[in-house]
């Protein structure tokens, strides 16, 4: 399933999935089911889809099993009803089936407020910074503030305290349980999805601070947050894909497109932690929450460094082919 | 003023202002406000109550302006009948003063946004006791926590699977009242709801090898990792209004550990002010109201910022003007 979150031209918002390029409202859609394969009343089939299916992406993850276990009726049954063309409407009369151009596409989980990022997750990238790196096994984990995240067609704002901005670009995994001190083997049951971020930096905010093989190190590793937190540093989207659609997610290809040309390519087999080590090793005390958002880290290789510089006016386009395109604008 | 959330006797969390010992529940309060001074029927006013006044400090504080201003009239309102001393119900029964022995505190900064800014090597001890260069002049080093990383008064601060070593310290909070881009340092105190008291805890044995320069690395990309640990961050009891403290650079702190003090300071000895901190994050980061910003561990050389502490330990963080943040650290 590729699970998106929209606003219709109403205002309204919903969570939806997307169907050969046709967004559907699935609350609305959960409403039909269960109105007319369920045999639920009107009105009760009405109150349950915002209960079970809720237009919040986050509450409906937080739901766990039992929002997955709704996800999935619902999928197949709106897959089997779809005709090219047609319109539906649910009981109450909610329209069901949006094309691209009648909605605007948010960040996948709007409520999103816990969003971890990797840093130095490929030997490019200690190579191009001439950092040591993390110890095997190890990552550098910090946090970015809520403002950061922006959707789709959002625009990033360049910022006022440096003149160096540039960007990643990384597979993000979405959790889909509670958990605490997970094992590798057990990781991958804590994941619901993936989809693609950017984790752009303000280079001049760490370089300016002796960012460098000399004096590299304290205190430039102060400022590795406050380089990556300004507002719309961090584009998500445009769709959750779930895990059962990447079943390799370590053998996941990616692109980064500035006005049309090729900057960012990068493999996720090149990750230097794998992502169920990541999850081993960051929640070995601290607890995760089904919607978390983990950004793996920017990928790139010898030919390829994982980072690229973006100028205002410049159009920014993410590409893992299993996802889409998250397509961004640099406004100064 | 000086206020808390707490849980009262069915387990509803209540937003109360401390008046001489005593807790009031400041909506209780307002409600019999409204029906004493502006003539509103019970019920409509304990529905008016609930709106100006919600239960969620948070709420509160996201109300900015107008809810600061229905704080202070209930808070005023409160404190006159906490001063004529009768054990007083809301129109509608709900009990307004109840003794501090009688609630249980809960941190006031409960279910914020998840925007927890951690400042750190802000005061000039860091550089003699812990031999790393300082941030330059008017910066300093920020990281990022969760609101699930904080916890509230005489909670128990967990021992970590990760570190062997762990340190606690006393720190300022500032609250944050109004949201805000690109605040100068002259109109910072705006946007500044008030001032609590934040015990941050640390897996100081994750930072291995932290020295000067590249000695830094690898220890110092696992900062955040070091910090943000399930109950590393108590917070609370109490956030003192700003009005109360006119300078936030003239208080004093220290930490206690099983009764004796290790950390002390003066928060005058900040490298970078409170208001000179709201200008450095705000310059591209939208501050909202109810973000919480820690302003660095306090100490001097003789009684340093970070404290060591073992499984067992009572920790005491006091900043004067806003109180005593007491916790357990439990295996």
């Amino acid at each position: 399933m590729k699970l998106g979150s929209f606003k219709t031209h109403s205002g309204n918002m919903c969570t939806g999935v997307n169907i050969n390029g046709q967004l559907i409202d699935l609350t609305a859609a959960f409403e039909k089911y269960l109105f007319e394969d369920c045999g639920v009343g009107r009105q009760f089939a009405s109150e349950a889809s915002y209960k079970r299916i809720p237009p919040s992406m986050l509450a409906l993850i937080q739901r766990e099993e039992e929002g997955m276990a709704d996800l999935t009726a619902v999928y197949s049954y709106i897959k089997n009803i779809m005709k090219k063309g047609s319109v539906l409407f649910s009981p109450s009369g909610k329209k069901l089936n949006y094309g691209l151009d009648e909605i605007k596409l948010l960040c996948p989980i709007p409520q999103l407020y816990r969003v971890f990022n990797i840093g130095v997750n490929c030997d490019a990238f200690a190579t191009m910074a001439k950092v040591t790196p993390p110890e095997e096994g190890y990552t550098c984990m910090f946090k970015k503030p809520t403002h950061s995240i922006i959707g789709p067609e959002d625009e990033i704002q360049y910022p006022i305290t440096g003149n160096d901005v540039e960007s990643e670009i990384e597979l993000g995994v979405i959790f889909g349980k509670k958990g605490k001190g997970i094992s590798q083997d057990k990781a991958m049951d804590y994941i619901f999805g993936y989809t693609i971020s950017h984790d752009i930096v303000v280079m001049d905010v760490l370089s300016e601070n002796n960012m460098g093989p000399a004096d590299m190190g304290v205190p430039a590793s102060y400022y590795i947050t406050l380089s990556k937190s300004p507002d719309t540093f961090e584009p998500i989207g445009p769709f959750i894909v779930t895990k059962d659609e990447i079943p390799d997610p370590q053998n996941v290809d990616m692109e980064l497109r500035v006005n049309g040309e090729v900057r960012l390519k990068g493999r996720t087999r090149d990750m230097r932690v794998p992502i169920r080590r990541l999850i081993e090793f960051n929640s070995a005390d601290m607890t995760f929450y089904p919607g978390d958002f983990l950004s793996t880290g920017g990928m790139g290789d010898k030919d390829w460094p994982p980072h690229t510089e973006l100028k205002p006016g410049d159009v920014v386009e993410a590409e893992i082919k299993e996802i889409g395109v998250l397509r961004n604008y640099v406004i100064s | 003023m000086k206020v808390a959330s707490f849980k009262n006797h069915d387990g509803q969390i209540r937003i109360g202002i401390e008046i001489q010992g005593k807790l009031a529940d400041l909506t209780a309060g307002l409600e019999k406000y409204l029906v004493e001074e502006a003539g509103i029927e019970p019920q409509c006013a304990k529905d008016v109550a609930n709106e100006k006044l919600p239960t969620s400090m948070f709420d509160l504080i996201r109300r900015e302006k107008e809810g600061q201003a229905d704080l202070k009239l209930a808070g005023e309102f409160t404190r006159k009948l906490v001063e004529k001393g009768d054990v007083v119900f809301s129109p509608t029964g709900d009990k307004i003063i109840y003794g501090l022995e009688e609630v249980s505190l809960l941190t006031p900064v409960q279910k914020m946004a998840g925007r927890v800014f951690n400042m750190e090597y802000n005061y000039p001890a860091y550089k003699t006791v812990y031999n790393t260069d300082p941030p330059k002049d008017g910066e300093t080093a920020m990281f990022m926590m969760e609101p699930e990383t904080i916890t509230g008064p005489e909670d128990f601060v967990k021992w970590p699977t990760t570190a062997n070593e762990v340190t606690a310290a006393v720190e300022l909070g500032i609250v944050i009242g109004k949201t805000g881009k690109r605040i100068s340092q002259a109109n910072a105190s705006e946007y500044i709801f008030g001032y609590t008291v934040v015990s941050d805890f640390t897996g100081m044995s994750i930072l291995r090898g932290i020295g000067p320069g590249k000695s830094a690395f690898p220890g110092a990309f696992y900062f955040t990792r070091a910090m943000i640990m399930d109950s590393f961050q108590p917070v609370g009891p109490f956030i003192t209004l700003q009005d109360e403290i006119p300078d936030p650079q003239n208080l004093g702190a220290e930490l206690k550990v099983n009764g004796h003090v290790v950390s002390k300071g003066k928060t005058s000895d900040m490298r970078v002010s409170v208001a000179g901190l709201i200008e450095y994050l705000s310059k591209d980061i939208t501050l909202e109201a109810g973000d919480l910003i820690s302003t660095g561990a306090i100490g001097t050389v003789e009684y340093p910022p970070e404290a060591g502490v073992k499984i067992g330990d009572v920790t005491e963080a006091m900043i004067e003007h806003i109180g005593t943040l007491r916790n357990t650290v439990v295996a």
